[in-house]
């Protein structure tokens, strides 16, 4: 992904409607969008309608943005993640992660996500925080990032006590802020 | 709850963030951030935190379609808010061109009108600057609207619709065309409230919502004679 003073510097553009600003804007952070919204919804036409409304909005809404309220790629992740959960949220929401995939990749620190975040720029710190924590603690915060569950939810899908499925988020969140600084 | 307890700030942001907090607390906790900075700085910090997780998946462009779809809806609209905030500009170049002279005089003396007792009228134009209607208001009210040759024929189950545009607010409808450009209804209006005049494409019967609802295909200024 491009730096983020690059990122700064399109979205300056696109406040200035500059439609080259915003291509490559799209280029350089539609594919991490993209994926977050299709890992959400697991549907692909869905998440191609989010990631088409979140970049017009993000070229409505360029001027208002300040750096004050965090990085680009932070600003834009919420705009898209924000959707995401109103689509899941709607009362015909389907039900996610049927084939455990989540389960499976979070719960052991070998390959797959992990490994993919460790040699990610913005996301090798964050990796190496994760690998603290137990398994399923990594496990309960991953299925209420991507898959949008609840407590009960995780609990029913890792085959746990709510009461247990509570305290590994909550640990876990607060291990990774702690680990963070 | 105690909202001012920072730990609890924390942790309701944590949640938030994560996804854990569900409907109801999650409407009511976006209440609470819309007034309060703090509470935004809080969740600012957990957003920094986790949402660097996406790179934990593997990065996919969009199909071409998804970006052709954005590009396709920038310029619908950027054709419709240049239509709206039509300045006049492309009027004046074609008053000087004496192309308006002409179609002043084909509309006033064809229509057996005076210029004097024309108090305002407009000439609404394309975005290619081409005139496509002529819409005068007579001091008693009544409305002329007269087609010229160039302008398009709505598609069927289409019909033209005739706006007023304040100098500030929404623009407020004035009736249907005919498909020859004629005013549906014969109908007068005050148009001093008005500093220009538009037409959209709307479904048969009008706009169903009371203001534009399809592309702005004319519009123009209104001008004092």
């Amino acid at each position: 992904m491009a730096d983020a003073a690059r990122l700064q510097v399109l979205i300056a553009g696109c406040a200035r409607a500059e439609q080259p600003a915003l291509a490559e804007l799209y280029r350089a952070t539609a594919p991490h969008l993209f994926a977050l919204a299709t890992r959400m919804l697991r549907r692909r036409d869905l998440a191609e309608e989010v990631i088409q409304e979140c970049f017009v909005s993000v070229w409505d809404n360029a001027h208002r943005y300040a750096a004050d309220e965090g990085q680009v790629m932070t600003w834009m992740t919420r705009i898209v993640r924000n959707r995401c959960i109103d689509v899941l949220r709607r009362p015909d929401r389907e039900q996610a992660d049927p084939d455990g995939e989540i389960t499976d990749a979070w719960a052991d620190e070998a390959p797959g996500p992990l490994a993919r975040l460790e040699s990610s720029r913005d996301g090798a710190r964050l990796a190496e925080c994760l690998k603290q924590l137990v398994g399923q603690q990594r496990m309960a915060i991953a299925l209420s990032f991507f898959e949008d569950l609840s407590h009960s939810e995780i609990a029913a899908r890792m085959t746990a006590p709510l009461g247990s499925v509570k305290s590994w988020v909550r640990r876990g969140l607060e291990r990774l802020k702690g680990c963070l600084g | 709850m105690n909202y001012r307890d920072p730990e609890l700030r924390d942790k309701l942001a944590a949640d938030y963030v994560s996804g854990v907090m569900r409907r109801g607390a999650r409407r009511r906790f976006e209440r609470l951030l819309r007034d309060d900075a703090d509470l935004r700085r809080t969740v600012l910090a957990w957003e920094e935190r986790l949402y660097p997780l996406i790179e934990a998946l593997p990065p996919e462009m969009p199909r071409d379609e998804v970006w052709q779809n954005i590009r396709r809806r920038l310029r619908a609209r950027d054709r419709t808010q240049s239509a709206w905030g039509f300045s006049g500009v492309n009027f004046w170049r074609v008053l000087s061109g004496g192309l308006a002279a002409a179609l002043v005089a084909v509309v006033v003396t064809g229509q057996q009108v005076a210029p004097e007792s024309a108090p305002t009228m407009a000439v609404l134009q394309d975005g290619d600057a081409r005139a496509g209607l002529v819409v005068a208001a007579m001091p008693d009210g009544a409305v002329r609207v007269h087609a010229l040759a160039s302008m398009a024929r709505p598609e069927a189950g289409r019909v033209f619709e005739l706006w007023g545009l304040p100098a500030s607010g929404a623009p407020r409808s004035l009736g249907l065309l005919t498909a020859e450009g004629r005013m549906a209804q014969a109908r007068t209006m005050d148009t001093s409230a008005f500093t220009g005049l538009a037409v959209s494409v709307e479904p048969e019967g009008g706009s169903p919502t009371g203001a534009p609802t399809g592309p702005v295909i004319l519009s123009g200024n209104l001008l004092q004679l």
